[in-house]
């Protein structure tokens, strides 16, 4: 069976109002979806400003404006319904511990942990976060955050994260003076992504780097205001995601910036 | 632009909240004005709006800017929603005739709130101006959340046919609102 030949241009334009209040059937919609997209730019960027007025068009509507107290409800429900959702993705957290961690420090024990939704939710935020970085870079970066948060979510990474995101670094991301920066690349071909997460009540950290090379040494080091920098822990890769926790580092709380630099010091990651 | 709007909804698919809260800042009022055109009572227009915002976080991670705008992706979750509610709605009528449709009220008192009736009595008055057919599709498409198909069926009027008037309804209804209030 052959597939419906796509809408004409005259079409498409006509059926954009119905697309854009989501009255075209199902049929119809994909059928819409798919002559949009075989349809010249210059066509598909009319469409696309039809409908966005359309849909911002408040002249027919009512004058009525929402309470602030639908504003706090609102919200509440999103949070709800997102730590819900969360919780239900813990039992994930049992799934691909075979691999092993490349880390100085000893694994954490290894087990289904009680992972809360607010870990999984950190544990997103932080793919998210690097995506961002990232997505500034333009379409081939935004092609590799798909691919790290791919890479993060197939069950080996799972693994390894779940060990490494262990009730330790969970405490990181609880408390409400944890501080992230997330690293951006400062070397060409670069495309590890890392975050750092800093506790200044007890001069602790935590380093977590995706898609990393595997085979490479690689120090962390902190650049203070006077410009000074301090090294703070060298590590080498054996798979793709690394973390481990810094202890008793209270002065490099102040540093302006963190980098992360090969065996040559050239600095491949640094934070803003 | 678009690219801003697509890392927003990145954000909100991967619950950050604050970007949550962003979205809602941005849209609050457009997806409020329209629940309340579409649902009978405040009330079922706030229980929708919360539902919206679920919705839009559930569905945040599909949002293409290549195929829609923001505010297109939002308002379209957002009068899908709407619809679906009319649809579980027990009180439709099969048929109303446009001087009987009671919008919002729906058989029950008005609200309160002249704005409001006003700004329904005009929807009324301009919808009741339109060409029979243009206005009897709008009325069960676009208010009462009947299927394309379904309207075609009742109206034992071509699929084609529905579709333009419905169209053409629509752009007649925006030309006069937007004339109205220029003028």
């Amino acid at each position: 069976m052959t597939s419906p030949k796509p809408m004409r241009i005259e079409e498409l334009l006509e059926l954009a109002a119905l697309d854009a209040y989501g009255l075209l059937d199902e049929y119809e919609a994909e059928l819409y979806t798919r002559s949009f997209h075989h349809a010249p730019v210059a066509v598909q960027d009319e469409i696309l400003r039809i409908q966005a007025a359309i849909a911002s068009d408040q002249s027919a509507l009512p004058a009525d404006l929402p309470s602030p107290e639908l504003r706090r409800r609102v919200l509440d429900a999103v949070a709800r319904a997102i730590e819900e959702d969360a919780r239900e993705l813990a039992p994930l957290a049992s799934i691909g511990q075979r691999f092993a961690i490349n880390s100085a420090h000893p694994p954490a024990a290894r087990g289904p942990l009680a992972l809360s939704g607010q870990f999984w939710r950190a544990a997103a935020l932080i793919m998210v976060g690097v995506s961002i970085v990232l997505a500034w870079f333009g379409a081939e970066a935004r092609q590799r955050a798909d691919e790290i948060s791919r890479l993060a979510l197939q069950n080996n990474t799972l693994g390894q994260l779940e060990v490494l995101l262990d009730p330790t670094f969970k405490q990181y991301i609880a408390k409400p003076n944890c501080r992230q920066h997330l690293f951006t690349n400062r070397a060409a071909g670069t495309t590890m992504l890392a975050a750092v997460y800093l506790d200044p009540a007890d001069g602790s950290a935590f380093l977590l780097v995706l898609g990393a090379p595997t085979g490479v040494n690689y120090t962390l080091r902190a650049v203070m205001d006077d410009g000074t920098t301090e090294s703070i822990e060298s590590f080498a890769t054996s798979t793709s995601v690394v973390g481990f926790r810094i202890e008793n580092k209270a002065r490099i709380m102040t540093a302006v910036h963190w980098e992360i630099v090969d065996a040559d010091q050239r600095v491949v990651l640094r934070t803003a | 632009m678009s690219q801003q709007d697509w890392l927003l909804m990145r954000r909100v698919a991967a619950g950050d909240e604050q970007a949550v809260e962003e979205l809602y800042n941005r849209f609050e009022t457009l997806v409020y004005k329209v629940a309340r055109q579409l649902m009978p009572t405040k009330a079922d227009a706030d229980d929708a709006v919360q539902d919206i915002f679920v919705r839009l976080w559930r569905t945040a991670d599909r949002y293409d800017p290549r195929r829609a705008k923001l505010v297109t992706w939002v308002m379209l979750i957002a009068r899908r929603h709407l619809i679906d509610r009319l649809r579980r709605s027990a009180v439709r009528p099969a048929e109303m005739a446009t001087d009987t449709f009671a919008g919002p009220g729906r058989g029950e008192p008005p609200e309160s709130g002249s704005q409001h009736d006003e700004r329904n009595a005009q929807l009324h008055r301009r919808i009741a101006e339109l060409p029979e057919l243009q206005r009897t599709v709008i009325e069960r498409a676009y208010l009462q959340g009947f299927t394309l198909r379904q309207v075609s069926e009742q109206l034992d009027a071509p699929l084609g046919t529905v579709k333009s008037a419905l169209s053409r309804g629509l752009m007649r209804l925006r030309e006069r609102a937007s004339a109205d209030w220029a003028g």
